[in-house]
């Protein structure tokens, strides 16, 4: 009976026909999408529909992997779409996804669904719908974008954000620096901190609803603070001997590693505050400068720097304190590295040959590129997803003085899409927060 | 010329003093005539008049003749009848010269003897009646090397056509139905005195096919109507043939050319080892991809990978693509390429 099946699928097997190919090569180009106005029936809603159509439009657009089709060269309208698409009009566009979708009041709050069809498959992909208030309009945007970004790249999606940064005015010799928060699209932007005292290296904490930051208020020496973004009140991390450094917080938000120079010890070593028990536990023991702990996804590891070989490079050790690696090989100095919140990859400044750098290496330190370059650039974060990076970027200063602005920039992982983020002032140490949804 | 010579010598002796600058002005004239145009080969080859080419047929006269018996030929001489209907005026077969294969040497003679023979063997008919087993003895051969000394009483020239009073003399093999004049005019007792014993006879090159004669194109015509019944068969035949026929590599190159712009992995896609996707769709004979035929028939890519849906998606979405909608495959090879399966390898993204 066994030889038998065998021998009838042997015979299947060659009697089935075909061409067999193999494609080892295609085209990377961004996603052409067409993003209608959401449909509906009360007309006072009609420019909300546009602008969250609008927000949607840029939000892609912006993350490089989609092209918007322009509206004006739509055939099938919103509210026909409201009921079925007709694929073959949208296919003529050479659009691949469309998104289209409906606004309706209930009460005080309004609904707001939205469809993603796949124009080549001619089928639905995504369906959802929210109920919000009406001015969390733009919030929804940015949720409806996540939904949409994960779904055609399978990537997780990061409109849904916000952006903490040092906000900076006046000359160099006495610049006003504050804290500054805005959506990553640069809407809502607000300040923090009125600019009485100086702040610096400010980080979201996992829920995005506080900030841990540096700064002087109080005390001659500068200190690590807490910000919470609801009620607007700020804490000291603790009193610890010396100055403290470039606090981050570990993935689970409960603790945060920073560096302070315990005059005992007469260096700067790299710690791990416990946040609850507000007991410090030492990482780091060396007579160099180790700084700049960033934890890995996990939190089981950390990567710092350190000038123990005589020039700043990059280590990796176990939050214990164990197995300390060094990971970077190449020239120059290695600053401020940042991990991944893929867990795959390493992003730092580099300064070398009078020039500074913005790279990414692996976490064992292969495959080191430098992606973004300029006479000072500096402070890298990641972007929820780990796809993107902010920095920001000083230009130099002229001999009249004059000139010195920073401003922030985001660019791919690929070194592609480097794009200017449009602050009302000055901008630098950037944060990227997690995801707020 | 010795007479002239001394004439010439003593013109010049005579000659006036004065017009001697003439004769330099005319030796010079001459010399530089002479100069241009140069001396005439009076040695040269006399220049050949090649006669005008008249196209001939070269024949193969076997040593046993083909032709079957008369019985035979009663049988068969309705099908002939349509066969020669579709003959050129000009076909060989209308000069009723049958074909008779010869020995290896007597070919060579005739070949040597074609510019002898060319003129007469398009004018003359030779006609072997009967059907004869026994070898030709070798005298009766080598008397081929001449083959006027074939003459017989039947031998004609070619087919004209005849004018209507010929009528009297139809048979009941001429086809009254098909009131083609051409057709009519063919001789019917030729016919049945030449019946065709293979039915395909191997299709010969023949010159006087290619010249034009208007005469033909009526018979043309109805050869075509009978063609077409052939090329149907043709394509019956070419539909069992083009099963064997397999895609060329440089046909694969062209539809992998087409189906690499219509790839578009979604951006974004995090590819980290040698993902692949294979999919399968059925086309139709116009090279378009079947509607909802495209399916993947394997994957090395765990449902659990977040980038699952985005990876076979585009995959997928590539025979959807309308860059794709009609594939470069040739048409005629079909059966090679009516199921169609694509292993798409994402592994190029990783680098």
């Amino acid at each position: 009976m066994k030889y038998f099946l065998i021998t009838i699928l042997a015979l299947i097997s060659l009697n089935v026909k075909g061409l067999e190919l193999t494609l080892s090569q295609g085209t990377v180009k961004p996603t052409p999408i067409a993003i209608t106005n959401l449909f509906s029936i009360d007309a006072s809603l009609d420019k909300l529909g546009e602008n969250i159509s609008t927000v949607i439009s840029d939000n892609l657009e912006r993350s490089g992997l989609f092209i918007s089709i322009d509206k004006k060269a739509f055939i099938q309208s919103s509210q026909s779409l409201s009921k079925q698409p007709r694929f073959e009009d949208w296919k003529v566009l050479k659009a691949q996804h469309l998104v289209a979708g409906k606004i309706e009041t209930s009460g005080n709050k309004i609904s707001i669904e939205f469809r993603l069809f796949d124009v080549f498959a001619q089928k639905q992909i995504v369906g959802k719908k929210y109920e919000t208030s009406k001015n969390n309009w733009r919030r929804v945007s940015h949720i409806i974008s996540d939904a949409i970004f994960q779904r055609i790249t399978g990537e997780g999606g990061f409109f849904d954000t916000r952006i903490v940064y040092v906000a900076e005015t006046g000359p160099k010799d006495n610049r006003q620096k504050r804290l500054a928060i805005m959506d990553q699209d640069q809407a809502n932007h607000r300040f923090l901190t009125d600019g009485s005292y100086l702040v610096l290296t400010p980080r979201f904490s996992p829920n995005s609803q506080k900030i841990t930051y540096m700064s002087y208020v109080k005390t001659n020496s500068p200190r690590v603070f807490i910000f919470d973004i609801e009620t607007g009140q700020q804490e000291i991390v603790g009193e610890f001997p010396g100055m403290t450094f470039a606090p981050r917080f570990s993935p689970d938000g409960s603790k945060i590693v920073m560096s302070y120079s315990d005059p005992k010890v007469g260096n700067s070593e790299i710690y791990v505050l416990d946040l609850q028990t507000r007991v410090s536990k030492r990482i780091t023991d060396n007579s160099s400068i180790d700084v700049s702990g960033s934890f890995s996804p996990n939190g089981k590891k950390i990567v710092f720097n350190s000038d123990r070989t005589g020039r700043r490079h990059l280590y990796i050790i176990d939050s214990n304190g164990k197995n300390l690696k060094r990971i970077s090989r190449e020239r120059g100095s290695y600053y401020t590295p940042v991990w991944s919140p893929r867990g795959d990859m390493i992003a730092f400044t580099k300064q070398e040959g009078g020039q500074f750098y913005i790279g990414v290496m692996e976490i064992d330190g292969s495959n080191e590129r430098m992606i973004a370059k300029s006479f000072h650039v500096e402070g890298p974060t990641w972007s929820p997803n780990g796809r993107y990076l902010m920095y920001f970027k000083e230009e130099r200063t002229s001999s009249d003085g004059t000139g010195g602005e920073s401003s922030l920039y985001s660019i791919d992982l690929t070194g592609y899409n480097e794009r200017k983020i449009i602050t009302p002032l000055g901008a630098s140490d950037p944060a990227w927060s997690p995801l707020m949804h | 010329m010795l007479t002239l010579y001394n004439k010439a010598f003593h013109y010049l002796d005579n000659s006036r003093p004065s017009h001697f600058g003439i004769y330099v002005s005319l030796l010079l004239h001459l010399s530089l005539l002479l100069f241009a145009i140069g001396l005439p080969d009076f040695f040269k080859p006399k220049k050949i008049s090649i006669p005008q080419v008249i196209p001939i047929e070269i024949l193969n006269i076997s040593d046993v003749t083909s032709l079957k018996p008369k019985e035979a030929n009663k049988d068969i001489s309705s099908k002939q009848t349509k066969k020669i209907e579709q003959k050129k005026f000009n076909a060989s077969e209308n000069t009723e010269i049958q074909k008779i294969d010869l020995q290896e040497k007597q070919k060579k003679k005739l070949i040597k003897n074609e510019s002898v023979i060319q003129d007469k063997l398009v004018t003359k008919e030779i006609s072997i009646k009967e059907k004869k087993t026994d070898r030709p003895k070798k005298e009766n051969i080598l008397k081929l090397d001449n083959p006027e000394a074939l003459k017989s009483n039947k031998i004609k020239p070619k087919l004209k056509p005849k004018p209507a009073e010929n009528e009297k003399s139809k048979t009941d093999l001429q086809v009254e139905n098909k009131p083609k004049p051409d057709i009519k005019k063919i001789d019917a007792k030729k016919i049945i005195d030449k019946p065709k014993p293979i039915e395909k006879p191997e299709p010969d090159f023949n010159l006087a096919t290619m010249l034009k004669d208007l005469r033909n194109e009526e018979i043309t015509n109805v050869a075509e109507e009978n063609n077409k019944e052939d090329d149907e068969e043709r394509i019956d035949e070419n539909d069992n043939t083009e099963q064997n026929l397999e895609v060329s590599i440089s046909e694969m190159d062209l539809v992998l050319q087409q189906l690499r712009s219509c790839f578009n992995p979604r951006a974004g896609t995090q590819i980290v080892g040698d993902e692949m996707v294979k999919i399968g769709a059925k086309i139709d004979r116009s090279a378009k991809v079947r509607k909802d035929t495209v399916q993947i028939i394997a994957t090395n890519i765990s449902k659990n990978n977040p980038y699952y849906e985005a990876i076979t998606e585009s995959a997928v979405a590539t025979l959807y693509n309308p860059l794709c909608s009609t594939l470069k495959l040739p048409l005629d090879k079909y059966e090679s390429w009516k199921d169609l399966k694509i292993t798409i390898d994402y592994s190029w993204i990783k680098n």
